[in-house]
């Protein structure tokens, strides 16, 4: 990505990050039922949602990479694998500060907060494989069939609330649950972290194949 | 405002995680211009074969 465009999406991100800050903080009318803590919300569904783009950019790439066996492909699936781990360490973090208020206690062991924590302990199985494999190239493989194989764990998340019926809210967003402002505000803050997750991820991606390519220079001389 | 610590927490965690991962970002940057600064330096010092200048 050239720089131009990585500093036109910086500044659409840290516009959209303000946008939504304004919206959160000023705009949106507190919820009757939990009050001010349901402000939450539109930190905690951005985060899982990146934690699970994360994981689908990872299931691609991880696919293309065994298939042609590329390193590009191979850090672009690294980056999101970064940027996923993240992502899920901050929903899980985010969603336990909404629970402790809302539900009384820290954690539950409710079907979708314990889909969302097996997928955080996939995203650390994932990096674990690559120190642990001791050669680049056979750690990179080994990741790629966590990625692909971990996926399964995604539609666990995603359909969790309507399999089990846990505690967790399900379906509000779909079933037309939201007030307009409190979609609008939502919409405005998954825009602000998805651009976010574009960058950083565009310059991960840049900074792992400088990496790999400086490695390989050593080697060779 | 009841519990509104837990929203301020909130979005502390999340803007520590996000500013936490551009320091981190930041600091690989500083450790690949370290390592190319090597490189070309390696290169520089390296003596030119036999009938070449």
């Amino acid at each position: 990505m050239d720089p131009m465009r990585r500093y036109i999406l910086s500044g659409l991100s840290l516009v959209l990050m303000l946008l939504a800050l304004y919206l959160i903080f000023v705009y949106v009318p507190t919820e009757k039922e939990m009050g001010i803590v349901q402000r939450i919300f539109y930190l905690m569904v951005p985060m899982g949602w990146l934690a699970l783009l994360s994981f689908i950019v990872v299931f691609i790439a991880s696919i293309v990479f065994l298939a042609k066996k590329q390193s590009g492909w191979d850090a672009l699936a690294y980056s999101s694998a970064e940027i996923g781990l993240v992502a899920t360490t901050g929903a899980l973090v985010v969603g336990s500060l909404w629970a402790r208020p809302i539900w009384g206690v820290w954690w539950t062991w409710e079907p979708r907060l314990t889909a969302t924590l097996v997928l955080w302990f996939i995203y650390v199985a994932y990096f674990m494989v690559r120190s642990f494999a001791g050669e680049e190239s056979r750690g990179a493989r080994f990741a790629a069939v966590i990625g692909i194989v971990g996926f399964v764990d995604l539609p666990i998340v995603v359909l969790a609330t309507t399999l089990w019926r846990g505690m967790h809210p399900g379906g509000v967003i779909f079933s037309g649950g939201l007030a307009p402002s409190m979609l609008l505000t939502l919409l405005v803050s998954l825009a602000a972290f998805t651009v976010l997750y574009v960058v950083l991820l565009m310059t991960r991606c840049s900074l792992r194949n400088a990496e790999t390519t400086i490695k390989q220079i050593k080697v060779n001389t | 405002m009841e519990n509104a610590g837990y929203i301020f927490t909130a979005f502390a965690v999340i803007w520590a995680l996000v500013f936490g991962y551009v320091f981190f970002l930041l600091g690989r940057q500083a450790h690949i211009k370290r390592q190319l600064d090597s490189l070309q330096k390696g290169i520089k010092e390296e003596p030119s074969p036999p009938g070449k200048m």
